[in-house]
């Protein structure tokens, strides 16, 4: 009886904090069709920041930006190469400097709503690239962050 | 989904308040170590899955270190506690009951 009487004032409770907060959550949400979801399902590994920062710090991935090359150009993670997903038939110099090192690489989009990444990161498995991670969080959380920024 | 997570934020809350509360205690308890099993549990799955993600415990920030097993021992430790919070507290109640 009483654990009846907390799980109930606990749902209360929730609701009762959920309605106050001014950034309110959705009560229902599809999650599914989340690229984090989809990747993972895919079986490519996803990444926060914290751990993209970090690989970052010690050198030891390979960076690519799969935005646009005007979004690129604008301003990207430092030192990263540019392999925009919607041209990626055309990138031959950069999908040959990526296919030819044995560094693991990290690809990154916009932000978690993008999967130009996502769809990149398939493509190169599927040219036997395949120690790549997927750093979902995406370029405005990076630089919202003040990580290392070029423009 | 999102109704679940409410949900269970606002049991954690109520187990708190219940711990100062005589005769909500031992449910208290009993809640928080299923909590934890649940929790822990969570946990492992992702971990064997290869997710890498914060698990927004103790913080949203997007610098939150990524989930880990230290994660899982940590909360064995706290469900070592609250097994020896439920036996110490069923002791106390035993030699009342003898007396009687």
């Amino acid at each position: 009886m009483q654990v009846l009487v907390i799980l109930v004032v606990g749902g209360l409770l929730g609701g009762l904090v959920n309605l106050l907060r001014p950034s309110r959550i959705p009560w229902v949400q599809d999650w599914g069709n989340y690229v984090e979801a989809r990747a993972q399902e895919e079986g490519i590994e996803v990444i926060p920041l914290s751990m993209a920062l970090s690989f970052y710090e010690a050198d030891s991935h390979l960076f690519i930006d799969a935005r646009p090359l005007e979004e690129y150009d604008k301003a990207h993670v430092s030192e990263t190469i540019s392999l925009p997903f919607e041209t990626l038939d055309e990138q031959y110099e950069a999908l040959d400097q990526i296919l030819s090192t044995d560094a693991p690489v990290i690809v990154y989009c916009k932000n978690r709503e993008c999967d130009d990444a996502l769809l990149l990161a398939l493509e190169l498995r599927d040219m036997v690239k395949t120690n790549l991670l997927y750093y979902v969080d995406g370029f405005e959380l990076w630089e919202e962050s003040e990580c290392p920024v070029q423009n | 989904m999102n109704i679940a997570a409410l949900w269970l934020a606002g049991v954690e809350l109520a187990c708190v308040a219940g711990l100062f509360v005589p005769w909500l205690r031992a449910a208290s308890l009993w809640i928080i170590l299923g909590l934890l099993v649940l929790f822990s549990l969570g946990i492992g799955i992702n971990l064997a899955r290869g997710s890498h993600m914060a698990c927004g415990c103790f913080s949203s920030s997007p610098m939150a270190h990524p989930i880990g097993w230290f994660g899982v021992l940590k909360n064995v430790g706290l469900m070592i506690f609250t097994v020896a919070a439920l036996f110490f507290r069923q002791e106390k109640e035993e030699p009342a009951a003898v007396i009687s």
